[in-house]
């Protein structure tokens, strides 16, 4: 909301009256106007709000998945560029929309996973793949098996706390290597149940612990555990 | 986090935050030397490893100061603030070349920055300044960013918000409403959104400056609110945050400016609110201070934009248990507005719950008699007037202390003003939202929204408290209060 910020939305905007004029052959060199400043500054909000603007407006998808993975190849923890991964497997005219791309992103997203499991992006892009289909979340193995890998580690498991706690909170029956994964990580405090029809309650004090920042919302996480999920 | 550098960060304030403080904040670890950054990192990983280094210096070099020493770096260096804004309220006038389209919102960045240190503008300033707004005023309606400029709404949302902050009768007279209300009907799109200008951006941004000019002047009408639910519900992302325009990546400026929409417009149920308190929560990172964006850095300003919408989440589910040690299972929104237990009985005549919403409501006299009709305080604005007198239950959703800490000790400079991390300029705008983040810090566990915090509640000392806002306009509580009742006919 500063001064500088102002005029370069009002510039962008600009462009789009003036390429909405010029028609669709103004699509390339819009697309290769914004991948300059993106060259510049990958996460330029504006550039990419109109990059999608071009793209709906005046086409040019066939490249843009490739686009998306060369910028996470280049910095895989660039959230807008995941952002638009996502934006072009919804709507891109050529990829058949989210459910028929689910499959190969939940693996994409779980590589990513793998690879730095602090990286708060491919875990919400994961999740954002299931959006409200919260079965098909529940029942996809990868998503659970990526979890435990990553608590079987020990470090930078947060999101995978976080993932699980979500899980069991629409009913997730997880397998003993998760309940086993998941009691390794308790300490003696008092704050940790020892039994198992604690998990879910279990899952946030180890994040209450792990993640002081967020105490007070994993307290409040726990004081909405339905009965149902907290008897494990 | 991108590095392990997180654990040196390890912030070791109590986690149950009724536990007195000592002056001179909470406590923390001093970190360990840092380690040179890894082999093959990315470009954000370096960029977060850069800024985590200067933070850490500032935290460590703080740690081991001797009391005496801390408390002076956690106090609110308030003369220094006041004269850093009002010398730049008297620059105003000759000015700001590159910042001409702005000149409204540094008046308001900077009139209310005053107005949260509790510091009174002079009466010829301000007579200046409201002269000067008037002057920005287009004679079709509406602000523009200077004199002769056309009306936007974002500059429409800054006069507004700085002539109710300077307050009197005279400020507020010289808003001609009317005219506004014209400006508003003309920005307003057939999706349901709004135009910032006459071929403008469509944005979350606009609907916010519409609706919240709207509220204040007390001409929300059934019109302007029509399908703004819509539009800002297909702007939430698979992240939970809110974007500015549909697709677009979940950022905390738009977030905040989404979230208090719907809850102007009585529509907020309607957003996944869980997936949007998880989104927003995790946007306050080791630095104590809150990111924009997943994986972007620190910034001053959004102590406001995060801390704000957090403020507002905990306004609309019971946060935290009672004191009884009871499980608060989630009640419907209606029932929390319906349950806000403290609105004093004359306020409830004055605003008759039952029609709280301006849309369920078709009587709102505004559409009969023209925005004078005395009546229809009772049924617009109802949403935002008694928005901030509910309760936030037990503990604030974010961490509160870290917040202050970070605004404290990173954003302020100790010689006037704020800024947005280390190394970079103070500037008013940051100056305004890191001050707007400190005192819903402040207030964040008040039970009302006025209520004096707990000395524990206030980083440093006590003194260091600032005058309490309205959680969806950011304007002081009291001088929203003044222009309600003015308005109100």
């Amino acid at each position: 909301m500063d001064g500088r910020r102002i005029v370069k939305v009002w510039r962008l905007h600009h462009r789009r009256w003036v390429a909405e004029k010029l028609g669709p052959d103004a699509a390339s060199r819009e697309l290769e106007f914004t991948r300059k400043i993106l060259c510049l500054d990958a996460k330029n909000y504006h550039a990419w709000s109109h990059r999608q603007w071009v793209l709906q407006a005046l086409g040019g998808w066939e490249d843009e998945l490739a686009y998306c993975a060369q910028l996470l190849e280049e910095d895989v923890f660039n959230n807008s560029a995941w952002n638009q991964r996502y934006f072009v497997i919804t709507k891109s005219p050529f990829l058949g929309g989210l459910k028929a791309m689910r499959d190969s992103e939940v693996d994409y997203a779980i590589e990513a996973i793998d690879a730095n499991p602090e990286n708060e992006s491919p875990w919400r892009y994961l999740r954002g793949l299931y959006n409200d289909e919260n079965e098909a979340w529940l029942n996809d193995s990868r998503v659970h098996s990526a979890c435990l890998r990553v608590l079987k580690a020990k470090r930078n498991f947060k999101f995978a706390l976080s993932s699980l706690l979500d899980l069991l909170g629409l009913g997730f029956k997880p397998n003993q290597e998760i309940k086993d994964a998941i009691t390794s990580l308790r300490t003696s405090d008092s704050g940790e149940a020892g039994s198992d029809s604690d998990l879910a309650n279990s899952v946030c004090s180890i994040l209450g612990r792990e993640d002081p920042m967020r105490a007070n919302y994993w307290t409040w996480r726990s004081s909405k555990l339905s009965p149902q999920a907290a008897e494990v | 986090m991108p590095i392990g550098i997180a654990a040196s960060f390890r912030f070791a304030g109590p986690r149950k935050e009724k536990k007195k403080k000592k002056l001179g904040g909470a406590r923390m670890e001093p970190p360990p030397p840092p380690p040179p950054p890894p082999l093959g990192t990315t470009v954000t990983q370096r960029d977060q490893w850069t800024v985590e280094q200067e933070v850490g210096r500032i935290y460590s070099f703080f740690a081991q100061l001797p009391p005496a020493a801390q408390s002076f770096a956690l106090e609110v260096q308030r003369d220094n603030h006041i004269e850093y804004l009002t010398r730049g309220l008297r620059g105003l006038a000759p000015s700001f070349g590159s910042l001409d389209a702005s000149r409204p919102w540094i008046c308001y960045w900077i009139i209310h920055s005053l107005a949260l240190l509790g510091e009174p503008i002079d009466a010829e300033l301000e007579e200046s300044i409201i002269d000067f707004l008037s002057r920005c005023q287009d004679p079709s309606g509406g602000y523009g960013g200077g004199p002769g400029q056309l009306p936007h709404l974002a500059t429409t949302y800054a006069a507004v918000n700085s002539l109710i902050t300077l307050g009197g009768s005279r400020s507020l007279s010289s808003i001609n409403r009317d005219k506004v209300h014209n400006f508003l009907r003309q920005m307003k799109q057939p999706s349901g959104g709004f135009r910032m200008h006459d071929g403008g951006e469509i944005d979350v941004r606009a609907c916010y400056t519409a609706i919240s000019v709207a509220s204040t002047l007390n001409i929300l009408d059934d019109e302007l609110a029509e399908k703004v639910g819509d539009f800002i519900l297909s702007c939430q992302t698979y992240e939970g945050g809110i974007a500015g325009e549909p697709g677009s990546e979940a950022h905390g400026g738009y977030t905040f400016c989404g979230l208090a929409t719907m809850i102007l417009i009585n529509e907020v149920d309607r957003l996944d609110l869980s997936r949007l308190i998880d989104w927003v929560v995790f946007r306050q990172g080791v630095e104590c201070g809150f990111q924009g964006r997943v994986n972007k850095l620190v910034d001053g300003c959004y102590s406001f934009w995060q801390g704000g919408a957090c403020a507002l989440l905990q306004k609309l589910h019971p946060f935290g248990l009672s004191e009884g040690g009871e499980d608060e299972s989630t009640d419907s929104i209606d029932s929390s507005l319906y349950a806000a237990s403290n609105v004093s009985e004359q306020e409830e005549q004055e605003n008759n719950l039952e029609s709280a919403s301006p849309q369920v409501d078709g009587t709102c006299q505004f559409k009969q008699g023209g925005p004078q009709s005395a009546s229809c305080s009772e049924n617009t604005g109802n949403a935002s007037y008694n928005f901030h007198e509910r309760c936030a239950e037990g503990g604030s959703l974010f961490n509160s202390s870290a917040l202050q800490q970070y605004i404290l000790l990173c954003s302020q400079l100790p010689e006037g003003g704020f800024r947005d991390k280390p190394g970079k300029f103070r500037d008013f705008y940051h100056t305004c939202y890191c001050l707007s983040g400190l005192t819903v810090c402040q207030y964040s566990r008040s039970k009302h929204a006025d209520s004096p915090p707990l000395p524990w509640d206030v980083v440093g000392p006590y003194s260091n408290l600032l005058e309490p806002i309205h959680p969806l306009h950011n304007v002081v509580l009291s001088k929203y209060q003044e222009a309600n009742e003015f308005f109100a006919g």
